[in-house]
């Protein structure tokens, strides 16, 4: 329990640096997280326009996708915002650059992971809550339902990241394949699971784990029940689990590039 | 008489001469921009990817579509056309060449002050470097994607002279889209950080451009104000004529291109000389 603790502090001593950080460029900042909610806003004009011509496809309304992007846009946008290393570090781990995460007393993947904040994925988060707010306006239990699984797609979307750029242990220059994999999964996650059958429905819960962002929330979002709660909870827990050991396999191939720099 | 036809003709030679030196000089820039890109083969590779995913959705999504209205045609399409539609305009989107991050960066470290001395118009080498980057993302989008169109829906038949019109339609967009993003790259010169700009820009051109929905699918109203502005002519108006064979509204099209190319060019022109009459540059 003591070292979970310390552990947070750590977590929230670097949140709150990187902000401090972010935030010495105001101007800059502001403009990327307002462009960011104008982004998502203009993906969410289409989804409009395309429900307004066909209200109902597979089961799925415009508030159902809307939910999609509001629960997407949140769990990646805090997500990615704390952890925004998650889906860059393959470059650091090819040129052999992890050494100075390895020389401090701090678990590595999660320094790694939280030593950079992305700014723009703030407009997402902002994005995503102010959606669901608008299109769904819900009683406080049904927010507070919102907020969790959302965090829990968040999870499973930097786990996901972190396992991808992991891969960087085994093929050097992964990079490439990392972009892919990420992209895959966000793009899938902003699409009804339901449009997919078969081996790609199988896939979409298991090696791009795209289902526990578009299709177990907006279910638990339309019925609140417990289970599919429960689903969320273990899946995260269960890609958290999958992204440490893959990444501690993959630390023990580590080579470095006896780098010496200095970092300001 | 004849001695002013010897004058003109001489002058005509040289002038010609010099033209064709520029064109050897820009085209020689995108011939280097081509041979670097080409070494990318992994970009290549990952773009090949994500075209087949992205492919792949828009077939799930319209082919459900379809199903559930029982329709054989929409918006006058029929799915093997709207997949072909939406092959077009995604190949077109994913080969834009992140360009105006680079004149960004160049503009604010300063390095566009040793641009400036060189022997040649910035802005000349900067189309011929996008041009040679982008027709080699085309070539590659398009020989990718069409085996991945035929294998989701096979062949549709394409008209030859539509096809080689809505190429000329799609170099005169490559143009404009060229014009807005090194006006939207040359703001560095008054703003802190272009990319929200080009972000911004990129969505609409993705949206109001007709990506993944061909803006006759709009809102009737939305539709109208579209018509008027310059992005369906860089993604709908190619994508829409190659799969359609639809002549009709080549007229207007040809004149709202010139325009919208005329306004785009004239306005990277102003802003280019404003920007560079602000540039102060030190020795060193």
């Amino acid at each position: 329990m003591g070292r979970l603790r310390v552990e947070a502090e750590f977590l929230w001593a670097y949140f709150r640096a990187n902000l401090k950080i972010a935030l010495e460029y105001r101007v800059a900042f502001w403009a990327n997280v307002f462009a960011m909610l104008l982004n998502d806003l203009i993906w969410v004009t289409f989804w409009i326009f395309f429900f307004t011509r066909f209200p109902v496809v597979q089961g799925y309304d415009v508030r159902d996708i809307l939910t999609i992007w509001a629960v997407a846009a949140f769990g990646f946008g805090i997500g990615v915002a704390i952890f925004g290393n998650c889906h860059r570090f393959a470059p650091i781990i090819a040129e052999g650059r992890l050494d100075y995460y390895l020389t401090l007393p701090r678990p590595v993947l999660l320094h790694l992971l939280v030593s950079q904040m992305s700014v723009s994925a703030w407009g997402d988060a902002l994005f995503g809550l102010g959606l669901y707010l608008i299109v769904v306006q819900p009683s406080p239990p049904a927010l507070a339902g919102f907020i969790a699984v959302s965090l829990c797609a968040g999870a499973i979307i930097v786990a996901h990241a972190t396992i991808a750029c992991s891969l960087a242990f085994w093929l050097g220059q992964a990079e490439g394949v990392a972009g892919a994999i990420h992209d895959a999964m966000i793009l899938f996650s902003t699409y009804p699971t339901s449009l997919f059958g078969g081996i790609v429905r199988v896939v979409l819960f298991t090696a791009v784990p795209a289902g526990f962002v578009a299709y177990i929330p907006v279910r638990y979002l339309r019925e609140f029940a417990p289970w599919q709660l429960g689903v969320m909870i273990a899946a995260a827990a269960f890609y958290i689990a999958l992204a440490i050991i893959v990444f501690r396999q993959g630390l023990r191939r580590y080579e470095s590039g006896n780098l010496v720099s200095v970092r300001v | 008489m004849r001695a002013f036809d010897l004058v003109g003709a001489g002058t005509l030679v040289r002038s010609l001469a010099r033209w064709s030196r520029g064109v050897g000089k820009y085209g020689a820039i995108a011939r280097a921009s081509l041979a670097t890109q080409a070494v990318y083969l992994g970009e290549v590779a990952a773009r090949t990817l994500f075209l087949a995913m992205i492919l792949f959705i828009f077939l799930s999504l319209w082919q459900v579509t379809y199903a559930a209205l029982g329709a054989t045609a929409i918006a006058g399409l029929s799915l093997g056309q709207m997949v072909w539609y939406l092959l077009m305009t995604e190949v077109i989107v994913i080969s834009r060449p992140r360009f105006t991050r680079e004149i960004d960066a160049e503009v604010r470290s300063g390095d566009i002050a040793y641009q400036l001395t060189r022997p040649y118009s910035y802005v000349g080498y900067r189309l011929g470097h996008h041009l040679g980057d982008r027709l080699l993302r085309l070539g590659l989008g398009f020989a990718t994607g069409v085996p991945l169109a035929l294998l989701y829906v096979g062949p549709i038949a394409i008209d030859p002279v539509a096809a080689a019109i809505a190429l000329a339609v799609l170099a005169c967009g490559l143009l404009i889209d060229f014009a807005i993003s090194m006006a939207i790259g040359l703001c560095a010169f008054w703003v802190e950080d272009t990319a929200p700009f080009s972000l911004l820009y990129d969505r609409l051109l993705m949206l109001l451009g007709g990506l993944i929905l061909p803006i006759d699918l709009f809102p009737e109203l939305v539709a109208r104000v579209v018509a008027y502005l310059p992005f369906p002519l860089l993604l709908y108006a190619p994508a829409r004529l190659i799969v359609t064979g639809d002549l009709g509204s080549i007229g207007t099209m040809s004149v709202q291109l010139v325009v919208t190319a005329t306004v785009a060019l004239w306005v990277l022109g102003v802003l280019f000389a404003v920007a560079t009459r602000r540039l102060v540059a030190n020795g060193g």
